[in-house]
């Protein structure tokens, strides 16, 4: 396509691709709006939580959460509003926010009102009479970590700030209470005179402090310090309780429009008793968008959707769920009338219902046929099937398509390139004949689809020679137990683990320890050269250990949440680890892959970042995760029938299109979330439209990228349209997002532009065809959009075609031009393309005319047109 | 619309102007300056001068900072009030804005002028006024002892001094009697030493996070003589040089300074540590001068020029205490990578001859004066003494209390003195480890008063720890 090509481009651009952004079509009607919202309904009753209140001791402190019960149901915070009368002050005090502090043994009562409603609360108090120190590793740490002195950007940087330095908050206490007592001479704290402490006077800016005001003299924090001071300064003792888990309140809750809810956090510890933690806890929102949250705890809503609010205290996580329904208007009888094909639907709708969003309506047969192909198999549909698939009546013609995809040679192409993404398989870490073995042993598993908690297994319990043994790769890419530990937890369980390789995880559960318990299961893998030099052979070792670097000693290899081996154990601990993981028992193994299978099918998570499974990121569906599970587990890890299922629901099926009600959902599959063609996906579909394979070095000819073995195939298109290059295990090396180097690759690109020309190709194989121009306009969309164009479509191209076969009039000279009559306003007419003046000077030179040249490049054009129409690049 | 802005902009105007219109004439030296030394000199003054600005005299105030000038002919453009209003960045003071009333002083005193009824270059804020602070007195419920952070043990064998929290203790070493206890410091003292001619004992502290001293104290009267005021934090080490003219220090400001000794002047300042000074010691011959800090360097200069001659690398955490060996041909450094480690040195060029450890931070070392032994104590509990000649240990003495902070050799080389966090001093002998005697011990176990959870008194009106002038 010359330069002349380019002027035509420009034109017919103009007219296709605002009709070929997707196919023209009326927006659906908005449901049938209920009534306007009515004003909320009016508080019955109010409860106070906890619900069972025990002071122990004179440290114990306790919030209490008051919550409005309206008449419809529905729940209401009201602890800021409440109004707290101390019935007993001799028993214990009360302030007027709602916190309870114990005076005396004996049982309390206090009186909260609210709304006109009031209710009597009974607190015991117990343990007065003997005063507990504060607990360093409980306590001190608390205050530290919450005032902010451990996090990362100050004190808690792994290199301190001048000169004082704490572990990231406080993941070691003794470390901490040896820095704070003996480090630079014992210069933060004076034991004999714990007022003028340099940590003191620096936290209340006594003296200066880069870091600024910490609390002040009179508050909790200042008191707790003092206190823990004059009593000695006791340190982390192994007498001392441990938390074991966080209790939230409230743990789910349905909020409206600029709500506010204050959470309350409770510790549970190992010797059985319950502290209020909610000063000391640290929050955060995972969705700033929908709800955001104080340091106190206290909630409020910013927009609708869902959120969790990550709490955080020691050790431990937990979370709690906020739902803010859209302010849409949505009868509840709509939702009766959704339909359901499978378990998936159902649990979708549900959701939605509760966030008040209506599902788009069911795609139509073509947009459902060109989507079933690219996530099926990665590949489009030719003109032929299309046709077939449309003239096809049966009912269940599209459950029929999903066997047969699942069952097509490009569905084990496509889908080992998928979890080569996964493993990595790359020559560079792996030498090509490694990579070569990796990558047939991996296309066997999927052509056999062999489950896939086998498959995992394998990896782990691979031994042999490199070059014999497919998954035994796997120990080549990963060398180090820290390195395998990553990778392992990434990839098979969606942990991201790599925080508590040098301190705890900063927003999870996971610790130090636990993360070099694990590192000991994979820390006897020997490597060592096979026959070839490249090869490298291995093998289980006898022995061999990881330090935790804490202690400098091996800790007993133990998988997450999990036993312990048994010191005497034999097993090899590979084996012991892969039992573990590939197991229907192990939820993060379940949930990871179940997720990833949707992810792929849907757009988007259940939970995102897709390898990203932490107590504090749970699922958007919580449900339909778990019900996914159990049907992955019940069919033996048989993917193909998850992905029979995902393909099946009508959730699966619905269009790409919005409806008001559901515009703004981003994430509970309301509608099928458009989303643009991989890199390889995208290759393929233009090698296929223009007829024009590819040609990928040291590979046979019309091989596809989706059949590459690994990604060090060099491909320029493929590496700007985001390939990963297959270097760390993270979801994230795939870039999907666009840039410019795309747009003009494929407006303007070799690539492309050759493609579409070449002799041989589809726009050439085609004009040389007997075909009429309406039927090669027809075939061009059936191959490109996978659909019959529109009226408007074939009436728009009809016209540029005659047009293009018009030979130009002679160009009117330079002053003339002023008085042209506007060519562009309106070529639909042709008439008009003729010289308005034909007394207008004569043209300089004509090019010739050539009527197969311009048929050749109208048609051309058309097809970058289509090319370049969002509808071709995007999956909708 | 612009009709609205213009009267808005107008009204403004009047507003801004009409206090000024009323105004008395503000005074600098009484108005402006109070609250400069209140809020500003704890970082701007003229030994620290963060970001260069420091408001100890009017010059300095005028002058501005890196960032320029600070004042302006108008409020509004004068960098310090947009500090002070906090509409340029940082906001000032750290610890939260002024009051009103005072920014709309400042505002006052620039609008007439800026100008000082003082010479520009009298000092307004002394250099040593170090801003007394109050804190809340807490009690204390469980007895305890500050740590024995330094000890000196003079050459005649007369005097052990025992370094703790604002006070020296001096005992007998032999009979173990308290002789005197020196009062006066203003925080914990972190280094002890007795003058080459034994007619003085320096005493080195100062108030964290505001300044250091070094207490100069008469061996024949124990009265106190010169103070040596300089560094703005802690001096944590300070060593005479051999002919007793000189004293050099160092502190948690990261610089090491030289001091003289017959006139109290500073001399000079040292300033290539990129972190907290923990250790200084001349050489022998007092030609070279060693220094350790938290940048994990031992550093070796000329005392002289002053100019570093090299850094001996090695360890990997902070430096904490180095020492030199008799004939000052080798040095040894210790720190909290547990580690022990003696550099063979000379005038050019030092490498590490030899690396011990302990199990945990390495908190000091010292050598004997006969040269054979080598003592270092650890947050281990231990303290270990080592054979020059061949680097081993020869006696380890362990679970001493909560570990052990410092350490010092008798002058006939036949005893060691350890000092503990838990405030112990005892005295072992070097040849087989024995105890000799307790010279500090734990206050007699006291069972933990049990108060009741009272919320802590607010400041009382004096200072608690006002240092001295």
């Amino acid at each position: 396509m010359a330069s002349l090509g380019k002027t035509t481009q420009g034109r017919l651009a103009g007219i296709l691709l605002a009709s070929v952004a997707l196919p023209a079509s009326a927006a659906p009607a908005p449901a049938k709006r209920a009534a306007p919202a009515k004003p909320a309904a009016p508080v019955v009753s109010i409860k106070i939580g906890p619900d069972k209140i025990v002071l122990d001791g004179d440290k114990s402190r306790q919030r209490l959460l008051v919550t409005g019960v309206r008449a419809d149901g529905t729940e209401v915070d009201l602890t800021s509003k409440a109004k707290f009368t101390n019935g007993t002050p001799n028993v214990l005090r009360v302030s007027p926010d709602g916190v309870a502090q114990p005076l005396a043994d004996g049982t309390g009562v206090v009186k909260v009102s609210a709304e006109g409603k009031s209710v009597d609360v009974k607190i015991a108090t117990k343990n007065l009479a003997t005063p507990a120190p504060w607990s360093f590793s409980n306590h001190v740490i608390s205050v530290l970590s919450k005032s902010g002195c451990s996090m990362g950007a100050c004190h808690g940087a792994a290199a301190g700030k001048n000169g004082f330095r704490l572990t990231l908050r406080g993941y070691d206490a003794d470390l901490d209470y040896d820095r704070l007592l003996h480090e630079a001479g014992g210069r933060r704290l004076q034991k004999t005179d714990p007022g003028n402490s340099l940590l003191l006077k620096k936290a209340t800016m006594a003296v200066p402090h880069a870091g600024g005001l910490r609390f002040k003299e009179n508050s909790l924090e200042y008191r707790v310090l003092a206190q823990w001071m004059s009593g000695g300064m006791p340190g982390p003792s192994e007498k001392d309780s441990t938390l074991q888990r966080l209790e939230v309140l409230p743990a789910e809750r349905v909020l409206t429009d600029k709500a506010e809810q204050q959470l309350i956090v409770r510790g549970h510890f190992s010797d059985g008793h319950t502290e209020d933690v909610t000063h000391w806890a640290r929050y955060s929102s995972n969705e700033e968008s929908v709800a955001s949250v104080d340091e106190q705890g206290k909630l409020k809503v910013q927009g609708s959707g869902e959120t969790a609010v990550t709490i955080m205290y020691l050790d431990k996580v937990t979370f709690a769920r906020v739902t803010v329904p859209f302010p849409n208007a949505i009868a509840a009888s709509e939702y009766k009338k959704l339909r359901s094909q499978n378990y998936i639907d159902g649990m979708v709708n549900r959701k939605l219902e509760k966030l008040r969003i209506l599902p788009s309506d069911l795609a139509s047969d073509e947009e459902f046929f060109r989507r079933a192909y690219l996530d099926a198999i990665g590949t489009l549909p030719t003109s032929a099937e299309v046709r077939a698939f449309m003239a096809d009546k049966s009912p269940i013609k599209r459950s029929r398509l999903i066997d047969q995809l699942l069952d097509r040679p490009e569905y084990v192409d496509y889908w080992t390139y998928k979890w080569g993404d996964l493993l990595r398989v790359n020559r560079e870490n792996l030498t090509e004949k490694g990579m070569w073995v990796m990558y047939s042993w991996l296309k066997d598993s999927v052509a056999n689809n062999k489950p896939w908690d086998k498959l995992i297994h394998e990896v782990v319990i691979a031994n042999g020679s490199n070059f014999e043994t497919g998954p035994s790769n796997f120990y080549r890419i990963s060398r180090t137990p820290e390195d395998l530990t990553e990778t392992v937890s990434q990839a098979f369980l969606g942990i991201r683990v790599q925080c508590a390789r040098c301190h705890n995880h900063p927003f999870e559960k996971w610790t130090q320890a636990d993360y070099y318990k694990f590192a000991n299961l994979l820390s006897r893998v020997n490597r060592k050269q096979g026959d070839h030099p490249a090869d490298f052979i291995i093998t289980t070792a006898s022995s061999g250990e990881i330090n935790f670097p804490k202690t400098g000693k091996p800790l007993a290899p133990a998988p997450y949440d999990g036993q312990p081996m048994a010191n005497d154990s034999s097993q090899d601990r590979r084996e012991y680890l892969a039992d573990w993981l590939a197991s229907p028992k192990n939820p993060y193994f379940v949930q990871s892959i179940v997720n990833r299978v949707w992810r792929h099918f849907l757009g988007r998570g259940l939970i995102e970042p897709v390898d990203d499974l932490r107590a504090t990121n749970p699922a958007s569906n919580d449900e339909l995760m778990q019900a996914m599970s159990k049907d992955l587990v019940d069919h033996k890890f048989d993917l193909k029938h998850l992905m029979r299922t995902i393909m099946n629901s009508r959730t699966y099926q619905l269009t790409s299109r919005p409806r008001p009600e559901n515009k703004k959902d981003d994430r509970h599959y309301s509608r099928y979330f458009v989303r643009r063609l991989t890199a390889e996906q995208l290759l393929d579909a233009i090698s296929f439209v223009t007829g024009q394979p590819e040609k990928f070095a040291n590979l046979p000819a019309g091989y596809r990228a989706i059949q590459l073995p690994d990604t060090r195939v060099a491909n320029y298109f493929l590496d700007v349209f985001g390939r990963p290059p297959r270097q760390i295990t993270c979801d994230c090396e795939r870039a999907q997002e666009p840039n410019m180097a795309q747009a003009l690759h494929l407006i303007n690109g070799q690539g492309v532009n050759q493609k579409i020309s070449a002799n041989g190709g589809f726009v050439d194989t085609l004009l040389k065809s007997p075909k009429k121009d309406p039927e090669i306009i027809e075939e061009m969309y059936l191959t490109c959009f996978g659909r019959f164009p529109t009226r408007q479509e074939l009436d728009a191209a009809d016209q540029a075609i005659r047009e293009a076969m018009t030979p130009p009039a002679p160009k009117p000279a330079e002053p003339a031009k002023a008085v042209e009559p506007a060519k562009d306003a309106k070529p639909a007419d042709p008439k008009d393309a003729k010289p308005a003046d034909p007394k207008a000077a004569k043209p300089a030179e004509a090019p010739k005319f050539d009527p197969v040249v311009a048929r050749r490049q109208v048609f051309e054009d058309l097809l970058w047109a289509l090319i370049n129409g969002k509808e071709f690049v995007f999956n909708h | 619309m612009r009709f609205l802005g213009m009267s808005l902009a107008t009204v403004a105007m009047i507003a801004l102007a009409a206090p000024a219109a009323h105004a008395q004439t503000v005074s600098f030296s009484k108005e402006i300056v109070p609250i400069f030394r209140e809020h500003c000199s704890q970082c701007h003054n003229s030994r620290q001068a963060t970001g260069g600005f420091s408001v100890s005299t009017f010059a300095g105030i005028d002058k501005g900072g890196k960032g320029g000038k600070v004042l302006a002919p108008k409020p509004e453009d004068s960098r310090l009030v947009k500090l002070l209003e906090g509409t340029a960045q940082p906001k000032m003071p750290p610890a939260g804005p002024l009051k009103k009333e005072l920014i709309a002083k400042i505002r006052t005193w620039i609008t007439q002028g800026g100008k000082s009824d003082v010479d520009a270059n009298a000092v307004v804020v002394p250099e040593s006024s170090v801003p007394s602070i109050k804190v809340p007195v807490i009690k204390v419920r469980v007895p305890s002892l500050p740590e024995a952070t330094a000890l000196a043990w003079s050459k005649d064998n007369k005097f052990l001094a025992i370094g703790g929290y604002k006070v020296v203790t001096i005992v007998d070493p032999t009979s173990g009697k308290v002789i005197g206890e020196l009062k006066g410091h203003s925080d914990k003292i972190h280094d002890l030493h007795f003058s080459p001619d034994g007619k003085w004992l320096a005493a080195a502290g100062g108030p964290p996070a505001q300044q250091g001293e070094v207490k100069l104290w008469d061996t024949a009267t124990w009265k106190e003589g010169r103070t040596l005021v300089g560094h703005s934090d802690y001096i944590y080490s300070c060593s005479f040089s051999p002919d007793g003219k000189q004293m050099a220090t160092a502190s948690y400001d990261k610089t090491v300074k030289l001091w003289d000794l017959t006139t109290g002047a500073e001399s000079k300042t040292l300033k290539d540590h990129a972190d907290a000074v923990y250790a200084v010691a001349y050489s022998p011959d007092g030609k070279l001068l060693a220094t350790g800090s938290a940048d994990r360097s031992v550093k070796v200069w000329d005392v002289g020029s002053g100019k570093r001659i090299y850094t001996l690398a090695g360890h990997t955490d902070m430096v904490f205490d180095l020492s030199w060996n008799q004939k000052g041909n080798q040095l040894t450094s210790v720190g909290a990578d547990k580690t022990v480690r003696t550099y063979n040195v000379n005038a050019q060029a030092g490498n590490q001859a030899r690396v011990s450890n302990h199990d945990r931070t390495v908190n000091a070392v010292a050598y004997s004066p006969d040269g054979n032994m080598m003592a270092t104590v650890s947050d281990d509990k231990s303290c270990k003494i080592w054979n020059t000649a061949n680097g081993s240990a020869t006696q380890t003495l362990k679970d001493l209390g909560d570990g052990l902070i410092s350490v010092e050799f008798s002058p006939d080389s036949k005893m060691v003195a350890v000092g503990g966090f838990d405030g112990t001093v005892r005295i072992f002998n070097t040849a087989d480890g024995k105890i000799v005697s307790t010279v500090i011990d734990l206050p007699k176990a006291a069972a933990p008063v049990a108060a009741p959870v009272a919320p802590v008194k607010p400041a009382p009106a004096k200072p608690t720890a006002a240092p001295k002038k």
